[in-house]
């Protein structure tokens, strides 16, 4: 399967790959009054799997959302790959490789699942009107390719008997699997995970546990928010420690179960 | 006698009707969460009740008030419970609803056509001699409608901040999931809304019409460009602002009427073109519609 | 046949090609980008006025009528200043009426702009003649002598009724290449979710602000179309009520479909306002249409309620291959 590899970017071709691909600097955002990020600073390393976990509102999802320019920040900064995007359109944001998953299900449900892939990919002809008018011809040959990209994917995540299926009517648990599968069409160098266990029965859980954990093998680069410990012990190289809008600590599992300030705000011992 | 000043005067009669409509209007946004693209033509039937009570029946005008205010507020809530709500609880998007309340002010349109005819119409109000106040003119009529508004702004406000029904609305405004889990009926809530909502579209129907010196059917729907204009500006579903923004374009509207009579829609239209350049949220986005976002943040 | 009722059905088949390419229009923005076009009558409309005031020649010409330009121009560049005239008019309207980010709301302002220019159109006399509307508008080809006005022959009318649907099948061709194409897609999942979109890589608001530039393009066409046909057109061709009978159109045939939505302009648009000529005439003027448009709203709230996806639904795209993609024999949970 092609995932595609960190630090491939053109940019960084001529210059050492910085070991952390996102930076996070004293990021902020307020809402008239309530600072649901207040000053968080965090670095996302390249090719591991980093988990981002804390209490309920601590501003985890908000975080991530200032990240990929759902919610615009009033302070700090958001540097990927080198490049400040801080305040940028979201969809600008994703065509430089940051792609995330949603906490709510957010399928196209009146596509069928192939199309939830198709619509991902990044190197598709025929996505704007002129291309349009060249007719079946000029982007056949193309959609062929990413359709058996596609389908490779759905083999692997192994739904491809849903391949017609309109996305609305499937399951909640497939719903997810068909967001994880979107987000890898679109090739992302970082790929950001809301809390993608959430509501999920345990069955499919480990499932998509697994996969997450055959992703780390491919070296991508993800950041996960999750709420389960025991996942984010089994699936995250590091884990960051965000409580009431900062960062109280970055480290391992094992680190992080001895930090004081972790355990008052969070973990029960 | 001062053009500028005597505007004023007639910015304040347009103020109070946008003020009942706009208000009415903008708190069914709020509470429901639904454009009500209907809006305009129940105060357009409710006027016609009122005219039938007030012409009619030969009752006076406050009757005919009263009767304005019941036919919008009970309309408002039969169109809710047998039209809306089976959508939404069939799952109908928000696009799908505003369709929805469109083909239902469509049917409430022709219906009343059927009933009332194209023919145009007017109150009759017993005359009496115009009050000349700080250099503006104001007919007993005007008053009326300026006291009305007063009146049942301040009546709402009492509503809203002192209530229980008024607390458990602003909580469903808010965020409905959340005040059904705090043990609000929102059911209850919604009909409540749309009662209160729907009184105020009665009684701006009914103030509009005693404005106009004839009204015929459609003369609801025309105003809803302005009404629109007031909320937008306001921020939808922020009653206050709503408030605020009948007041600007009242005064607007009507001083740019000195320059030329065609020009009142033509400014509430400009001014609703800014605001959606400018700030598509509304004036008062900021700590509205953020308060909004905090209470889904996790 | 006699000439009067071959009148008829060229009448019929002109406003049905009409129809057809308005509801493409509408189709397109509606099923193909969310976005609910309430304006849409207004943009039949000036289409129809374009096409009008460049045939009709200077203001100051003979048939003392007062409008804004005014040339005379030969087919083509009359339709096509038209449809140029339909795409920055909805440039114009979508860069104020797509800043809100809910489709409701954006509907809402559209209707808003609706009534505003009906009530700008008719009381600004010197744009289009105000009440009394454009008439003596010319017919493409049809070279009739200084100040006769007499109708064209029956010969003519077969002629524009071929003219009529060869730009429909223009039309049909540009909207199939649109939405069988992947900018198609992106166009549905678009309409499906907009933040999951964006959140791929998309500008929402500007692929949405060129399917309504196109889609105003077509609608206004159409007007150029109807307007050189009949020769005149009023205000009273185009108050909110017309698009409601599109809107009917694309909901009751299908959504999302192309042949779906042509059933539906044919069945709303032809057979159902048909059927009423044909009624006994009751009550005062205007009564039978009252109900015609109520009957409408009905059909719409229970198409919405029953039968959302119209009669004829949306293609499903299918890329299963047969033994290749077949469900798994049930596993135990590895």
């Amino acid at each position: 399967m092609n995932v595609t590899q960190p630090g491939t970017s053109d940019e960084s071709a001529t210059q050492p790959a910085d070991p952390r691909i996102l930076e996070v600097r004293d990021l902020r955002i307020d809402f008239g009054g309530v600072h649901a990020v207040n000053g968080a600073s965090f670095g996302v390393p390249r090719g591991v799997v980093t988990g981002l976990i804390g209490p309920n509102g601590a501003g985890k999802s908000t975080a991530l959302k200032l990240i990929v320019g759902a919610l615009h920040p009033t302070g700090g900064e958001v540097v990927f790959e080198g490049r400040q995007i801080t305040g940028w359109a979201p969809d600008r944001i994703a065509r430089h490789g940051v792609i995330r998953t949603f906490q709510h299900s957010s399928e196209f449900p009146r596509l069928t699942v192939m199309e939830n892939l198709l619509v991902a990919a990044p190197d598709q002809r025929g996505v704007s009107f002129l291309a349009s008018l060249g007719g079946k011809r000029s982007w056949r040959a193309n959609q062929n390719e990413i359709v058996d990209r596609a389908r490779e994917l759905l083999a692997e995540f192994q739904m491809l008997h849903a391949i017609d299926e309109y996305a609305g009517r499937l399951s909640g648990g497939q719903k997810r699997l068909v967001e994880i599968m979107r987000a890898l069409m679109a090739q992302p160098k970082l790929l950001l995970l809301d809390e993608p266990l959430a509501g999920v029965n345990p069955t499919l859980r480990l499932t998509i546990e697994r996969h997450l954990l055959r992703l780390r093998e491919t070296g991508l680069t993800m950041l996960m928010i999750e709420h389960e410990l025991a996942t984010i012990e089994r699936c995250c190289d590091s884990v960051i420690v965000m409580a009431q809008g900062r960062v109280l600590a970055e480290g391992t599992m094992g680190e992080l179960r001895e930090h004081p300030e972790v355990i008052d705000a969070y973990l029960a011992g | 006698m001062n053009q500028e000043i005597l505007a004023i005067g007639f910015g304040l009669v347009t103020a109070s009707i946008l003020a009942l409509s706009a208000v009415g209007f903008t708190l069914q946004f709020g509470v429901t969460n639904i454009f009500n693209l209907a809006f305009g033509h129940v105060m357009t039937i409710s006027a016609f009740v009122a005219y039938v009570v007030n012409v009619d029946a030969r009752l006076g005008i406050g009757f005919a008030l009263a009767a304005g205010a019941a036919t919008g507020a009970i309309g408002s809530v039969l169109i809710n419970r047998l039209i809306y709500r089976p959508f939404l609880l069939r799952g109908a998007t928000l696009f799908t609803m505003v369709i929805v309340t469109l083909a239902t002010g469509a049917i409430l349109l022709n219906a009343l056509q059927i009933v009332v005819g194209t023919d145009f119409h007017s109150y009759t109000i017993v005359q009496q001699s115009s009050v000349h106040f700080l250099g503006m003119i104001f007919t007993p009529r005007q008053l009326l409608i300026i006291g009305l508004a007063v009146g049942s702004m301040l009546a709402l406000h009492g509503v809203l901040r002192h209530t229980r029904l008024g607390k458990a609305m602003r909580a469903t405004q808010v965020n409905a999931e959340l005040a059904r889990s705090c043990g609000i009926a929102t059911d209850l809530v919604t009909d409540m809304a749309w009662l209160v909502s729907g009184a105020f579209c009665g009684l701006a129907g009914v103030a509009l019409a005693l404005n106009l010196s004839a009204f015929s059917f459609t003369f609801g729907n025309d105003f809803l460009l302005v009404i629109v204009a007031c909320a937008v500006l306001g921020s939808v579903g922020h009653v206050y602002g709503a408030l605020v923004g009948a007041v600007v374009i009242g005064l607007a509207s009507e001083e740019a009427a000195i320059v030329a009579p065609d020009l009142k829609e033509v400014v509430a239209f400009a001014i609703l073109v800014l605001i959606l350049l400018a700030r598509p949220n509304g004036l008062f986005s900021r700590t509205f519609t953020q308060q909004m976002n905090v209470s889904a943040q996790q | 046949m006699s000439i009067a009722y071959q009148t008829y059905v060229i009448t019929l088949l002109v406003y049905f090609g009409v129809n057809a390419i308005a509801v493409w229009a509408l189709n397109l923005q509606y099923a193909y980008a969310g976005i609910l076009n309430f304006a849409f009558i207004m943009f039949q409309a000036a289409g129809a006025y374009s096409a009008a005031v460049l045939t009709l020649g200077p203001s100051t010409g003979a048939t003392f009528q007062s409008y804004f330009f005014g040339a005379s121009l030969p087919f083509p560049l009359p339709w096509l200043g038209a449809a140029a005239v339909g795409a920055v008019l909805a440039l114009l309207i979508g860069a104020f009426a797509m800043r809100p980010a809910r489709r409701d709301f954006q509907a809402m302002v559209m209707l808003v702009v609706s009534i505003i220019a009906a009530t700008l159109v008719v009381s600004e006399g010197s744009w289009f003649n105000g009440q009394r509307g454009l008439a003596f508008v010319p017919h493409p080809f049809f070279h009739a002598a200084a100040g006769n006005f007499a109708s064209p022959g029956i010969g003519y009318q077969w002629f524009y009724v071929g003219l009529t649907f060869a730009t429909c099948v223009v039309v049909y061709v540009l909207v199939h290449l649109i939405t069988s194409s992947p900018w198609g897609r992106r166009l549905r999942a678009l309409r499906d979710n907009p933040e999951a979109i964006e959140s791929l890589g998309v500008n929402i608001r500007r692929e949405s602000l060129k399917v309504f530039m196109i889609g105003g393009a077509i609608a206004s066409l159409s007007g150029a179309i109807l307007v050189q046909y009949i020769g005149s057109w009023s205000p009273g061709s185009w108050a909110t009520p017309e698009t409601f009978l599109y809107l009917a159109a694309v909901i009751v045939g299908g959504a999302g479909n192309n042949f779906g939505v042509t059933i539906g302009a044919a069945l709303v648009l032809g057979v159902f306002m048909e059927v009423v000529l044909y009624l006994p005439n009751f009550g005062a003027t205007g009564v039978a249409e009252a109900i015609q448009f109520m009957l409408i709203g009905v059909l719409i709230l229970a198409f919405l309620y029953w039968r959302p996806q119209g009669l004829i639904p949306e293609r499903r795209r299918r890329f299963a291959r047969r033994a290749a993609d077949a469900p798994p024999a049930p596993l135990v949970e590895s």
